[in-house]
Protein backbone atom coordinates (compact mmCIF):
# COMPACT_ATOMS: atom_id res chain seq x y z
CA UNK A 1 0.00 0.00 0.00
CA UNK A 2 1.39 3.50 -0.77
CA UNK A 3 0.14 6.72 -1.05
CA UNK A 4 -1.14 6.60 -4.69
CA UNK A 5 -3.27 3.63 -3.42
CA UNK A 6 -4.63 5.82 -0.67
CA UNK A 7 -5.21 8.88 -2.74
CA UNK A 8 -7.42 6.62 -4.92
CA UNK A 9 -9.41 5.61 -1.69
CA UNK A 10 -9.68 9.32 -0.87
CA UNK A 11 -10.91 10.37 -4.35
CA UNK A 12 -13.76 7.84 -3.74
CA UNK A 13 -14.34 8.80 -0.39
CA UNK A 14 -14.50 12.50 -0.68
CA UNK A 15 -16.82 11.91 -4.19
CA UNK A 16 -18.96 9.40 -1.72
CA UNK A 17 -19.03 12.00 0.96
CA UNK A 18 -20.20 15.28 -1.76
CA UNK A 19 -22.66 12.75 -3.37
CA UNK A 20 -24.01 12.07 0.26
CA UNK A 21 -24.48 15.61 0.78
CA UNK A 22 -26.00 16.40 -2.58
CA UNK A 23 -28.74 13.03 -1.79
CA UNK A 24 -29.23 14.77 2.05
CA UNK A 25 -30.53 17.79 0.77
CA UNK A 26 -32.31 16.88 -2.24
CA UNK A 27 -34.26 14.33 0.55
CA UNK A 28 -34.72 17.24 2.75
CA UNK A 29 -36.84 18.95 0.28
CA UNK A 30 -39.07 16.18 -0.83
CA UNK A 31 -39.27 15.54 2.91
CA UNK A 32 -40.67 18.98 3.66
CA UNK A 33 -42.86 18.61 0.09
CA UNK A 34 -44.22 15.65 1.80
CA UNK A 35 -45.00 16.99 4.93
CA UNK A 36 -46.83 19.22 2.46
CA UNK A 37 -49.01 16.89 0.41
CA UNK A 38 -51.78 16.20 2.30
CA UNK A 39 -53.23 19.92 2.16
CA UNK A 40 -52.29 20.42 -1.17
CA UNK A 41 -54.12 17.25 -2.73
CA UNK A 42 -56.94 18.32 -0.64
CA UNK A 43 -56.84 21.42 -2.38
CA UNK A 44 -56.46 20.08 -5.70
CA UNK A 45 -59.87 17.80 -5.13
CA UNK A 46 -61.82 20.40 -3.49
CA UNK A 47 -60.86 22.38 -7.02
CA UNK A 48 -60.95 19.60 -9.27
CA UNK A 49 -64.71 18.56 -7.69
CA UNK A 50 -65.81 22.22 -8.38
CA UNK A 51 -64.06 22.82 -11.38
CA UNK A 52 -66.19 19.44 -12.98
CA UNK A 53 -62.85 16.98 -13.61
CA UNK A 54 -61.52 14.37 -12.19
CA UNK A 55 -58.07 14.52 -10.35
CA UNK A 56 -55.32 12.24 -10.16
CA UNK A 57 -52.57 12.58 -8.06
CA UNK A 58 -49.12 12.53 -10.55
CA UNK A 59 -46.40 13.46 -7.80
CA UNK A 60 -43.56 10.73 -7.75
CA UNK A 61 -42.75 12.19 -4.25
CA UNK A 62 -43.16 9.31 -2.15
CA UNK A 63 -41.26 6.86 -5.15
CA UNK A 64 -38.64 9.76 -5.25
CA UNK A 65 -37.83 9.64 -1.21
CA UNK A 66 -37.99 6.06 -1.09
CA UNK A 67 -35.56 5.67 -3.85
CA UNK A 68 -32.76 8.92 -2.21
CA UNK A 69 -33.35 6.90 0.97
CA UNK A 70 -32.31 4.15 -0.70
CA UNK A 71 -29.12 5.59 -2.49
CA UNK A 72 -28.27 7.48 0.75
CA UNK A 73 -28.23 4.49 2.68
CA UNK A 74 -25.86 2.51 -0.15
CA UNK A 75 -23.42 6.03 -0.02
CA UNK A 76 -22.73 5.55 3.61
CA UNK A 77 -22.25 1.89 3.70
CA UNK A 78 -19.68 2.82 0.76
CA UNK A 79 -17.95 5.92 2.68
CA UNK A 80 -17.88 3.12 5.75
CA UNK A 81 -16.07 0.92 3.60
CA UNK A 82 -13.71 3.30 2.28
CA UNK A 83 -13.15 4.63 5.43
CA UNK A 84 -12.33 1.29 6.59
CA UNK A 85 -9.47 0.43 3.86
CA UNK A 86 -8.06 4.46 3.56
CA UNK A 87 -7.79 3.75 7.57
CA UNK A 88 -6.06 -0.10 7.35
CA UNK A 89 -4.18 0.68 4.02
CA UNK A 90 -2.58 4.12 6.03
CA UNK A 91 -2.02 2.23 9.10
CA UNK A 92 -1.07 -0.75 7.57
CA UNK A 93 2.77 -2.12 8.40
CA UNK A 94 3.88 -2.02 4.39
CA UNK A 95 2.75 1.40 4.31
CA UNK A 96 4.85 3.37 1.66
CA UNK A 97 5.35 7.26 1.92
CA UNK A 98 7.00 8.34 -1.40
CA UNK A 99 9.16 10.98 -0.22
CA UNK A 100 12.90 11.88 -1.70
CA UNK A 101 15.36 10.59 -0.02
CA UNK A 102 17.23 14.23 -0.50
CA UNK A 103 15.22 16.94 1.56
CA UNK A 104 15.44 21.01 0.27
CA UNK A 105 17.25 22.65 3.16
CA UNK A 106 15.82 25.93 4.12
CA UNK A 107 16.97 27.96 7.31
CA UNK A 108 16.68 24.95 9.57
CA UNK A 109 14.60 23.27 7.83
CA UNK A 110 14.48 20.26 5.79
CA UNK A 111 12.18 19.73 3.37
CA UNK A 112 11.11 16.20 1.86
CA UNK A 113 8.73 16.57 -1.22
CA UNK A 114 6.86 13.68 -2.29
CA UNK A 115 8.59 12.19 -5.44
CA UNK A 116 8.91 13.33 -8.51
CA UNK A 117 6.83 16.38 -7.51
CA UNK A 118 3.54 14.52 -7.43
CA UNK A 119 1.12 15.96 -4.97
CA UNK A 120 -1.86 13.76 -2.18
CA UNK A 121 -3.97 16.59 -1.46
CA UNK A 122 -6.89 14.24 -0.62
CA UNK A 123 -4.99 11.50 1.39
CA UNK A 124 -3.49 14.39 3.37
CA UNK A 125 -7.17 15.69 3.86
CA UNK A 126 -8.50 12.64 4.14
CA UNK A 127 -5.91 11.61 7.65
CA UNK A 128 -6.58 15.41 8.79
CA UNK A 129 -10.43 14.24 8.81
CA UNK A 130 -9.89 11.32 10.37
CA UNK A 131 -7.97 12.30 12.88
CA UNK A 132 -9.42 15.96 13.62
CA UNK A 133 -6.38 18.00 12.81
CA UNK A 134 -6.54 21.00 11.05
CA UNK A 135 -4.10 21.33 7.51
CA UNK A 136 -1.43 21.18 6.88
CA UNK A 137 -1.49 18.51 9.94
CA UNK A 138 1.31 19.80 13.00
CA UNK A 139 2.80 16.97 14.80
CA UNK A 140 5.86 19.67 16.35
CA UNK A 141 8.70 19.53 14.70
CA UNK A 142 6.88 18.25 11.77
CA UNK A 143 4.33 19.33 9.39
CA UNK A 144 2.68 17.74 6.84
CA UNK A 145 1.43 19.12 3.62
CA UNK A 146 0.05 17.76 0.28
CA UNK A 147 3.50 18.58 -1.39
CA UNK A 148 5.62 16.53 1.26
CA UNK A 149 6.70 16.74 4.54
CA UNK A 150 8.71 19.70 6.21
CA UNK A 151 10.64 19.05 9.50
CA UNK A 152 12.25 22.28 11.66
CA UNK A 153 15.37 20.60 13.03
CA UNK A 154 19.14 21.49 12.76
CA UNK A 155 20.17 17.62 11.68
CA UNK A 156 19.31 15.63 8.80
CA UNK A 157 19.38 12.01 10.53
CA UNK A 158 17.53 13.67 12.77
CA UNK A 159 15.05 15.53 11.17
CA UNK A 160 14.37 12.03 8.95
CA UNK A 161 14.15 10.17 12.74
CA UNK A 162 11.43 13.10 13.33
CA UNK A 163 9.18 11.82 10.50
CA UNK A 164 9.37 8.10 10.54
CA UNK A 165 8.03 9.20 14.12
CA UNK A 166 5.72 11.52 12.73
CA UNK A 167 4.19 8.96 10.37
CA UNK A 168 4.14 6.37 13.43
CA UNK A 169 2.39 8.36 15.92
CA UNK A 170 -0.51 8.86 13.25
CA UNK A 171 -0.67 5.07 11.73
CA UNK A 172 -1.02 3.85 15.07
CA UNK A 173 -3.11 6.72 16.29
CA UNK A 174 -5.54 5.55 13.46
CA UNK A 175 -5.29 1.89 14.04
CA UNK A 176 -7.01 2.48 17.26
CA UNK A 177 -10.38 3.35 15.53
CA UNK A 178 -10.11 -0.30 14.00
CA UNK A 179 -10.12 -1.64 17.70
CA UNK A 180 -13.28 -2.88 19.58
CA UNK A 181 -14.12 -1.04 22.54
CA UNK A 182 -12.69 -2.42 25.70
CA UNK A 183 -15.42 -2.60 28.49
CA UNK A 184 -13.51 -1.48 31.60
CA UNK A 185 -14.69 -2.67 35.03
CA UNK A 186 -15.46 -1.54 38.10
CA UNK B 1 -1.09 8.72 38.18
CA UNK B 2 -3.83 6.25 36.40
CA UNK B 3 -7.16 7.00 38.28
CA UNK B 4 -9.93 4.22 38.92
CA UNK B 5 -13.15 4.93 37.05
CA UNK B 6 -15.99 2.46 36.50
CA UNK B 7 -18.91 2.24 34.18
CA UNK B 8 -19.94 5.55 34.12
CA UNK B 9 -19.69 7.74 31.07
CA UNK B 10 -19.45 11.34 33.35
CA UNK B 11 -16.46 9.88 35.28
CA UNK B 12 -15.06 7.67 32.33
CA UNK B 13 -14.87 10.58 29.75
CA UNK B 14 -13.19 13.49 31.49
CA UNK B 15 -10.72 11.05 33.22
CA UNK B 16 -9.68 9.59 30.57
CA UNK B 17 -9.31 12.72 28.77
CA UNK B 18 -6.89 14.00 31.62
CA UNK B 19 -4.62 10.73 31.88
CA UNK B 20 -3.76 11.22 28.36
CA UNK B 21 -3.01 14.70 28.42
CA UNK B 22 -0.73 13.90 32.00
CA UNK B 23 1.17 11.01 30.23
CA UNK B 24 1.58 13.49 27.57
CA UNK B 25 2.98 16.11 30.00
CA UNK B 26 4.96 13.08 31.50
CA UNK B 27 6.62 11.99 27.97
CA UNK B 28 7.67 15.69 26.97
CA UNK B 29 8.74 16.59 30.29
CA UNK B 30 10.63 13.23 32.17
CA UNK B 31 12.69 11.15 31.65
CA UNK B 32 10.31 8.30 31.76
CA UNK B 33 6.20 8.28 33.24
CA UNK B 34 6.35 6.47 36.01
CA UNK B 35 2.85 5.22 36.54
CA UNK B 36 0.44 4.18 39.78
CA UNK B 37 -3.07 2.85 39.73
CA UNK B 38 -5.05 4.28 41.79
CA UNK B 39 -7.31 1.20 42.22
CA UNK B 40 -3.89 -0.61 43.25
CA UNK B 41 -3.04 1.90 45.49
CA UNK B 42 -6.42 1.41 47.13
CA UNK B 43 -6.61 -2.73 47.53
CA UNK B 44 -3.01 -2.12 48.58
CA UNK B 45 -4.20 0.66 51.22
CA UNK B 46 -7.21 -1.70 52.53
CA UNK B 47 -4.94 -4.47 53.06
CA UNK B 48 -2.29 -3.04 55.09
CA UNK B 49 -4.97 -0.63 56.63
CA UNK B 50 -3.73 -1.64 60.33
CA UNK B 51 0.12 -1.28 59.88
CA UNK B 52 -0.07 1.70 58.04
CA UNK B 53 -2.71 3.64 60.86
CA UNK B 54 0.13 3.06 62.98
CA UNK B 55 2.78 5.12 61.13
CA UNK B 56 2.43 8.78 60.90
CA UNK B 57 0.67 10.92 58.06
CA UNK B 58 0.62 15.13 57.50
CA UNK B 59 -3.34 14.33 56.80
CA UNK B 60 -2.70 13.92 60.77
CA UNK B 61 -1.70 17.26 61.40
CA UNK B 62 -4.25 18.69 58.81
CA UNK B 63 -6.63 21.27 60.85
CA UNK B 64 -10.11 19.23 61.76
CA UNK B 65 -11.94 21.23 58.74
CA UNK B 66 -9.39 20.66 55.93
CA UNK B 67 -9.34 16.60 56.74
CA UNK B 68 -12.02 16.03 55.07
CA UNK B 69 -11.51 14.36 51.85
CA UNK B 70 -8.06 13.88 52.50
CA UNK B 71 -8.51 11.42 55.42
CA UNK B 72 -9.73 8.53 52.69
CA UNK B 73 -6.89 9.18 50.82
CA UNK B 74 -4.42 8.92 53.95
CA UNK B 75 -3.19 5.37 53.85
CA UNK B 76 -2.51 5.57 49.91
CA UNK B 77 -0.82 8.68 50.20
CA UNK B 78 1.85 6.72 52.37
CA UNK B 79 1.99 4.20 50.01
CA UNK B 80 3.08 6.52 47.65
CA UNK B 81 5.12 8.68 49.41
CA UNK B 82 7.12 5.55 50.69
CA UNK B 83 7.82 4.44 46.62
CA UNK B 84 8.44 8.26 45.95
CA UNK B 85 11.09 8.30 48.90
CA UNK B 86 13.03 5.42 48.02
CA UNK B 87 13.62 6.98 44.30
CA UNK B 88 14.17 10.27 45.21
CA UNK B 89 16.68 8.38 47.74
CA UNK B 90 18.35 6.78 44.67
CA UNK B 91 19.32 10.18 43.41
CA UNK B 92 20.24 12.43 46.65
CA UNK B 93 22.43 9.54 48.25
CA UNK B 94 23.93 7.92 45.30
CA UNK B 95 27.30 8.37 44.46
CA UNK B 96 28.24 8.96 40.74
CA UNK B 97 29.05 5.52 39.39
CA UNK B 98 25.66 4.20 41.04
CA UNK B 99 23.59 7.27 39.45
CA UNK B 100 25.56 6.46 35.72
CA UNK B 101 23.68 2.79 36.56
CA UNK B 102 20.39 4.39 36.68
CA UNK B 103 21.41 6.28 33.48
CA UNK B 104 22.80 3.62 31.89
CA UNK B 105 19.34 1.91 32.65
CA UNK B 106 17.68 4.77 31.03
CA UNK B 107 20.36 4.68 27.99
CA UNK B 108 20.73 0.81 27.17
CA UNK B 109 17.05 -0.49 28.27
CA UNK B 110 15.01 2.89 27.03
CA UNK B 111 12.38 2.32 28.87
CA UNK B 112 9.16 4.28 27.68
CA UNK B 113 7.02 3.66 31.13
CA UNK B 114 7.81 2.30 34.34
CA UNK B 115 4.94 0.94 36.80
CA UNK B 116 6.50 0.12 40.86
CA UNK B 117 7.03 -3.11 42.52
CA UNK B 118 7.18 -1.64 46.29
CA UNK B 119 8.55 -4.34 49.06
CA UNK B 120 7.40 -4.17 51.49
CA UNK B 121 4.64 -1.94 51.04
CA UNK B 122 5.21 -0.58 54.95
CA UNK B 123 8.36 -0.01 56.00
CA UNK B 124 9.63 -1.55 58.85
CA UNK B 125 13.13 -3.61 58.73
CA UNK B 126 16.22 -2.58 57.19
CA UNK B 127 18.52 -5.58 56.35
CA UNK B 128 18.14 -6.79 53.16
CA UNK B 129 17.54 -10.20 54.69
CA UNK B 130 14.21 -8.97 56.34
CA UNK B 131 13.03 -6.94 53.43
CA UNK B 132 13.59 -10.21 51.44
CA UNK B 133 11.67 -12.31 53.55
CA UNK B 134 9.05 -10.09 53.58
CA UNK B 135 7.70 -11.06 50.09
CA UNK B 136 7.28 -14.65 51.58
CA UNK B 137 4.97 -12.88 54.02
CA UNK B 138 2.80 -11.03 51.10
CA UNK B 139 3.59 -7.69 52.38
CA UNK B 140 4.82 -6.65 48.72
CA UNK B 141 2.93 -5.09 46.10
CA UNK B 142 2.97 -3.67 42.57
CA UNK B 143 1.34 -0.02 42.37
CA UNK B 144 -0.68 -1.43 38.77
CA UNK B 145 -3.56 -2.92 38.11
CA UNK B 146 -3.72 -5.37 35.84
CA UNK B 147 -7.11 -5.95 35.75
CA UNK B 148 -7.09 -9.56 36.20
CA UNK B 149 -4.58 -10.80 33.23
CA UNK B 150 -1.84 -12.66 34.46
CA UNK B 151 1.28 -10.57 34.70
CA UNK B 152 3.98 -12.57 33.43
CA UNK B 153 1.86 -13.50 30.49
CA UNK B 154 2.44 -9.80 29.36
CA UNK B 155 5.77 -9.26 29.48
CA UNK B 156 7.27 -8.16 25.89
CA UNK B 157 10.95 -9.28 24.42
CA UNK B 158 12.23 -5.81 25.63
CA UNK B 159 11.46 -5.66 29.16
CA UNK B 160 13.12 -4.80 31.77
CA UNK B 161 13.70 -3.35 35.22
CA UNK B 162 15.46 -1.42 37.77
CA UNK B 163 15.98 -2.26 41.43
CA UNK B 164 16.46 0.51 44.00
CA UNK B 165 17.73 -1.52 46.80
CA UNK B 166 17.94 1.04 50.38
CA UNK B 167 18.96 -1.55 53.08
CA UNK B 168 21.37 -1.46 56.18
CA UNK B 169 24.96 -3.43 55.74
CA UNK B 170 26.17 -5.47 52.86
CA UNK B 171 24.22 -6.21 49.93
CA UNK B 172 26.25 -9.41 48.65
CA UNK B 173 25.86 -11.45 45.35
CA UNK B 174 23.45 -13.61 47.03
CA UNK B 175 21.26 -11.34 47.59
CA UNK B 176 21.58 -9.88 44.46
CA UNK B 177 20.37 -13.40 43.22
CA UNK B 178 17.67 -13.96 45.51
CA UNK B 179 15.99 -10.42 44.26
CA UNK B 180 16.86 -11.14 40.57
CA UNK B 181 14.87 -14.79 41.17
CA UNK B 182 12.01 -13.11 43.14
CA UNK B 183 11.47 -10.52 39.88
CA UNK B 184 12.00 -13.39 37.39
CA UNK B 185 9.57 -15.21 38.90
CA UNK B 186 7.08 -13.35 38.54
CA UNK B 187 8.26 -11.38 35.25
CA UNK B 188 10.21 -13.11 32.96
CA UNK B 189 13.15 -10.86 32.64
CA UNK B 190 16.97 -11.43 31.02
CA UNK B 191 19.01 -11.26 33.91
CA UNK B 192 21.05 -8.53 31.92
CA UNK B 193 17.92 -6.68 31.56
CA UNK B 194 17.79 -6.13 35.74
CA UNK B 195 19.85 -3.57 36.87
CA UNK B 196 20.66 -2.85 40.93
CA UNK B 197 21.28 0.58 42.53
CA UNK B 198 22.03 0.20 45.80
CA UNK B 199 20.87 3.48 48.36
CA UNK B 200 22.34 3.46 51.85
CA UNK B 201 19.95 2.95 54.66
CA UNK B 202 21.32 5.95 57.46
CA UNK B 203 20.22 6.24 61.34
CA UNK B 204 17.51 3.40 62.10
CA UNK B 205 15.25 4.50 59.55
CA UNK B 206 13.48 1.39 57.67
CA UNK B 207 14.50 0.38 54.56
CA UNK B 208 12.79 -1.40 50.94
CA UNK B 209 12.96 -2.62 47.71
CA UNK B 210 11.56 -0.30 44.70
CA UNK B 211 11.40 -2.13 41.17
CA UNK B 212 10.80 -0.15 38.90
CA UNK B 213 8.74 -2.67 36.19
CA UNK B 214 8.56 -1.73 31.92
CA UNK B 215 7.08 -4.17 30.17
CA UNK B 216 4.44 -3.94 27.43
CA UNK B 217 1.54 -4.66 30.21
CA UNK B 218 1.22 -1.04 30.76
CA UNK B 219 0.89 -0.01 27.20
CA UNK B 220 -2.27 -2.55 26.23
CA UNK B 221 -3.90 -0.41 29.11
CA UNK B 222 -3.33 2.76 27.83
CA UNK B 223 -4.24 1.89 24.74
CA UNK B 224 -7.75 0.98 25.32
CA UNK B 225 -7.90 4.21 27.71
CA UNK B 226 -6.58 6.52 24.86
CA UNK B 227 -9.65 4.90 22.53
CA UNK B 228 -11.61 5.76 25.65
CA UNK B 229 -10.27 8.98 25.71
CA UNK B 230 -10.90 10.04 22.03
CA UNK B 231 -14.35 8.65 21.69
CA UNK B 232 -14.84 10.83 24.63
CA UNK B 233 -13.60 13.71 22.91
CA UNK B 234 -15.03 13.12 19.67
CA UNK B 235 -18.96 13.07 21.45
CA UNK B 236 -18.39 15.87 23.60
CA UNK B 237 -16.13 18.27 21.77
CA UNK B 238 -17.43 21.42 22.61
CA UNK B 239 -18.04 20.87 25.85
CA UNK B 240 -14.74 20.52 26.46
CA UNK B 241 -13.59 22.86 24.30
CA UNK B 242 -15.34 25.48 26.41
CA UNK B 243 -13.45 24.70 29.41
CA UNK B 244 -10.25 25.64 27.35
CA UNK B 245 -9.34 22.46 26.19
CA UNK B 246 -8.20 22.87 22.26
CA UNK B 247 -9.35 20.11 19.74
CA UNK B 248 -5.85 20.00 18.35
CA UNK B 249 -3.59 20.39 22.18
CA UNK B 250 -5.69 17.08 22.96
CA UNK B 251 -5.34 15.49 19.33
CA UNK B 252 -1.94 15.58 19.53
CA UNK B 253 -1.61 14.60 23.12
CA UNK B 254 -3.38 11.49 21.89
CA UNK B 255 -0.88 11.11 18.81
CA UNK B 256 2.25 11.30 20.94
CA UNK B 257 0.79 8.89 23.76
CA UNK B 258 -0.64 6.34 21.16
CA UNK B 259 2.97 6.51 19.71
CA UNK B 260 4.82 6.21 23.44
CA UNK B 261 2.60 3.43 24.26
CA UNK B 262 2.31 1.14 21.17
Amino acid sequence: MDFSDLESIALRLEDDEEKLRQVEAELAWVKEELKQKPKRDEKEARFAKLAGYQWKDESDLIRRAKALEEKREALINDIKANNQSFIEGFSSKDLTVPLEPKPIVESGTFFFSFRNGVTYPRTVRVISKIIGLSLPIVLEPVTISERGVKVVEEDQYLAKEKVVEAFEGLQKTLALKLKQPVMRRL
Amino acid sequence: MLPEFGWDPVILGPASISIVMNLDYQIKYSDIPILIDNKALRNLAARFGNELSKRSSIVDELPEELEIGWRDYRNMNLISAHMISLFVASFTRETEWDMSNYRTWLASSKPRFVYPWLIPIVPKESDIDSIISSISEARDGVLFDFEGEEPSRMVGEKSSCCVLVKARGKFEHEHRERLRKIIKDRFPTEDKRIIFIRIPCLGGEPGGVLVLLNNKAIGNKILSIAKEAEESWDGYRAEYEKWGLKQEEFKQSLINVVNHFS
